[in-house]
């Protein structure tokens, strides 16, 4: 589970010109990893067992994920763990799956549910990788997920682009969660003061027994060279007159001064 | 709708996570731990006192519906926490100079600052902004243990033999009927033995508890102005410290209230208009009073090439002392913005908000040793803020906003001279409900200015849309709306013929009331999704479809879900 800026924030671009300007910003658990987590729970629900834990990672220091986890457990999560230090700042899609990785083979799973996406950066690889680097299967994309406790396995729907694929997989399995998949849930009174009381342990790479090299700016293939803001968005015309004019003038702006058509 | 509620018991419960209740549950925290301490050591003899003590506050954290200048007087701080310059508080500038202008058309004319009375002036005072006050002080809140409940809305009292007994909090996962979708999740009871209204300006709540036990009775209406304010970026070096506020133009004599223009940090800068909301213009906008405002030389100076990244609005009480309802009832007390402890002149509610949240938790722990709640126990909270700054400087400038009654220009130099010298009759005059001035006027289309029509440039001037997307506001569009007009015929009948418009689509400042189709299919449509919940409308309708009762035609309550989300102001 990844915190990120809230989708209404109004970025700006730090004086080096690599990066945002997070000093400001409010956090949210990234929609995406929302769906994961409440099928999570509506998995343990359905099956009446297992225990669901929330993983994340500080990814910069102005994050704030001990509030993010706490709203999982708030919706329902047993316990939660968050990967801190340095070492872990920065980075690349790559480095976060290694930490992930490094931290899950410390933990008794059998599904490993991902957001198909985090909304900031929307890299939308963490989960595939982190199957790779485990050596299991993945299905990705999710919008409808079956669980088979006795056969150990997952019966996975992906909307493809002319209908649905149906993936059959066997435990463990990493799964990237889509919208459709469910509404997850709100975090209620009573079970926002059961969070309180809730595990949330720390992490360090000597916990999780990685070497911190591997991690951030050392560890990443990837390199950010500049962070450029969008094109500003230009004020609407509304054209005046009845709809025989107005078409008439969309028409002339669209061809002669537009030059679209 | 559902009786089937989760539960919850506290012994305090804050409604509304505004500066009033993050102090008064802080200051509260405080006391217990220095009464437990006396306790302890012998020298008191009573029982420990384990409060639970919780804050619901409906927007998605303590900022999210925060808004306000902010010319902050640390005032209440200093007592709460006497150290809090060590204690990262968030804001690094202080006020340099406090310059008050009269503007005209194209000139600014500075008031000279000796004829400001000192307690009036702004030097000294921190610049920044509400929202991180509060998410400061909510940190400070819930490491004392504070509960803090966020996007959690009081949306009913509940009432127990006329007590009062905590409140419902609102049904979340509904469809626009009302039905429960998947992750439907019902409200909550709290209940509190004592609950504490902190709901800001004309609180959905604190109202409905003023009227079941008539608590103004006695007192003059509470009157209202609209604060609508932009958070501007600039490219050059802003002014921080600059604190700027200005009388006359665009607002000129009809309309009492004033603009401000603050340097918050070397980029940013915060303009903003308040509007008393006794004006008798029906298509008055203070959103497009704001940008004339900033059009203005005096302050294109500052913000000319920025660009708006942040709007929002919200109502301020100006009714002042005599407006003041009684501050307690059994099981239940009322603090700041929403019992109305503004001052005017000065333009500060923060500073009296958070020292009324202080006050109040005196009350509140003396009642938690003795067991009873009643109102007589709690009436010591309003003779306690009797011999306090809030009450006493209230007092002093009672009859500022009234002198304006007498039209502007005498109502500055009286209102002024108020301000000196605090003379002036010391009980309530008259005073009318807002709406009425609207209502009562026999030729209204006369009352109407044209209003030059508004050129915007998507960058420095901003039209309403484009700042209700700055405001971040947002509804789910399949939630319930939380709008509802009573009878939208009377629109048609009432308003249509006696303004030649409809006067909600001008004061809101979010465009949620849009006059759309011809002939018989004309109709108000509700944007319900875009309201900034600055309450203008339960305040400003002037259709009152229950004849003398009260009830207007636009019923406002606090929904469940949604609203904005603010950035900084
Ligand atoms: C434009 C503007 C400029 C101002 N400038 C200054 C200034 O420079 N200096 C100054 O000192 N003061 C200024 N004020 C006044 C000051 O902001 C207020 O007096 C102060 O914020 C009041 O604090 P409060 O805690 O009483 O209410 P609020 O700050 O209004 O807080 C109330 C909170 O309760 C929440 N709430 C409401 N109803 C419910 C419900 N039913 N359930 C759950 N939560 C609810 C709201 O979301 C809100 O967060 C200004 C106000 C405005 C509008
Ligand atoms: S609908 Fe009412 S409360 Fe909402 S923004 Fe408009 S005037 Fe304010």
């Amino acid at each position: 589970m990844k915190q990120v800026p809230a989708t209404e924030s109004k970025l700006t671009i730090v004086a080096d010109g690599n990066d945002i300007d997070r000093s400001n910003l409010s956090f949210i658990v990234n929609p995406y990893d929302e769906f994961a987590v409440e099928e999570a729970l509506q998995i343990k629900e359905r099956l009446g067992a297992g225990e669901v834990t929330v993983l994340s990672m500080r990814q910069h220091e102005s994050q704030k994920p001990e509030e993010a986890l706490r709203t999982c457990l708030a919706m329902g999560a047993d316990k939660a763990i968050l990967l801190d230090g340095p070492a872990f700042h920065g980075g690349d899609s790559f480095t976060t799956a290694t930490a992930l990785t490094s931290a899950i083979q410390r933990l008794p799973f059998d599904l490993l549910l991902f957001g198909k996406q985090a909304v900031d950066d929307d890299g939308g690889t963490v989960g595939i990788q982190v199957a790779e680097l485990l050596g299991i299967p993945h299905v990705a994309v999710v919008n409808k997920l079956e669980v088979h406790p006795v056969s150990r396995a997952v019966v996975a729907h992906r909307q493809v682009e002319d209908g649905i694929e149906v993936v059959e997989a066997s435990f463990p399995v990493v799964i990237t969660c889509q919208k459709g998949l469910n509404e997850p849930r709100y975090p209620s009174l009573p079970g926002i003061m059961k969070a309180k009381q809730k595990p949330l342990n720390t992490w360090t790479c000597e916990d999780i027994g990685i070497d911190p090299g591997r991690l951030g700016a050392s560890g990443a293939k990837l390199k950010t060279l500049r962070v450029e803001p969008p094109p500003t968005r230009l004020t609407g015309r509304i054209l005046d007159g009845d709809t025989s004019t107005a078409v008439k003038e969309l028409v002339r702006i669209l061809h002669e001064e537009e030059k679209l058509i | 709708m559902s009786e089937n509620f989760n539960s919850l018991d506290v012994d305090v419960l804050f409604v509304g996570g505004g500066p009033a209740s993050l102090a008064g549950a802080l200051h509260l925290t405080k006391l217990v731990a220095r009464s437990n301490e006396r306790i302890a050591a012998g020298a008191l003899r009573d029982r420990k006192l384990e409060p639970q003590i919780a804050i619901i506050e409906k927007g998605r954290d303590v900022g999210a519906h925060a808004i306000s200048g902010a010319l902050f007087d640390p005032r209440a701080l200093e007592e709460l926490m006497p150290d809090y310059a060590k204690q990262e508080f968030p804001f690094p500038v202080t006020a340099t100079a406090h310059e008050v202008h009269y503007l005209t058309t194209e000139h600014a004319y500075q008031i000279p600052p000796w004829v400001i009375p000192p307690a009036y002036r702004s030097t000294g005072c921190y610049v920044g902004s509400l929202q991180k006050l509060n998410l400061w002080l909510a940190q400070q809140v819930e490491d004392a243990g504070v509960h803090l409940f966020n996007e959690t809305c009081g949306t009913k009292v509940l009432y127990d033999n006329d007590y009062v007994c905590g409140v419902l909090t609102g049904e979340k996962g509904l469809d626009s009927d009302g039905g429960r979708k998947a992750n439907y999740e019902p409200g909550t009871r709290i209940q509190a033995k004592i609950t504490v209204f902190g709901e800001g300006p004309r609180g959905t709540l604190a109202e409905d508890v003023i009227h079941k036990f008539n608590l103004r009775k006695g007192k003059t209406p509470q009157s209202y102005a609209l604060g609508v304010k932009e958070m501007i970026r600039v490219r050059n070096p802003g002014s921080p410290g600059l604190a700027i506020h200005t009388l006359g133009y665009p607002l000129g004599s009809r309309v009492f209230g004033g603009g401000f223009c603050y340097g918050i940090d070397d980029h940013l800068y915060a303009v903003g208009i308040v509007c008393g909301l006794d004006w008798d213009d029906p298509r008055m906008d203070p959103h497009a009073q704001l940008q004339q405002l900033k059009k203005h030389p005096l302050i294109q100076q500052f913000i000319a090439g920025g660009v708006v990244v942040a709007y929002g609005a919200k109502t301020l009480p100006e009714g002042g002392v005599f407006a003041i309802p009684r501050l307690y009832t059994d099981g239940a007390l009322l603090i700041g913005d929403s019992a109305g402890f503004l001052n005017v002149p000065y333009l500060k509610g923060i500073h009296y908000a958070m020292k009324s949240g202080m006050v109040a938790a005196e009350t509140i722990v003396d009642a938690l040793h003795s067991g009873n709640v009643s109102a007589s126990a709690l009436s010591s909270y309003e003779s306690r803020l009797e011999g306090t700054y809030v009450i006493r400087d209230l007092h002093h400038v009672r009859n500022f906003r009234r002198m304006f009654a007498l039209g502007f220009y005498p109502g500055l130099a009286l209102g002024g001279l108020t301000m000196w010298t605090g003379l002036g009759p010391t009980r309530p005059g008259r005073m009318r409900e807002d709406f009425t001035y609207l209502q009562h006027h026999e030729n209204a289309i006369a009352k109407q200015r044209t209003h030059e029509p508004a050129q915007y440039d998507a960058g420095v001037l901003a039209d309403k849309l484009t700042d209700v997307f700055h405001s971040g506001t947002e509804h789910r569009e399949d939630q319930p709306s939380h709008i509802r007009i009573v009878d939208p015929s009377r629109c048609l009948t009432d308003c249509i013929p006696r303004y030649g418009d409809a006067p909600c689509t001008y004061f809101c400042p979010a465009k949620v009331y849009e006059l759309i189709g011809q002939g018989d299919d004309l109709h108000i449509r509700v944007n319900f999704s875009n309201c900034v919940h600055c309450k203008t409308c339960v305040i400003k309708d002037p259709i009152d479809v229950s004849e003398g009762d009260g009830v207007q035609n636009i019923i406002w309550r606090a929904p469940a879900e949604g609203g904005p989300r603010y950035q900084g102001l």
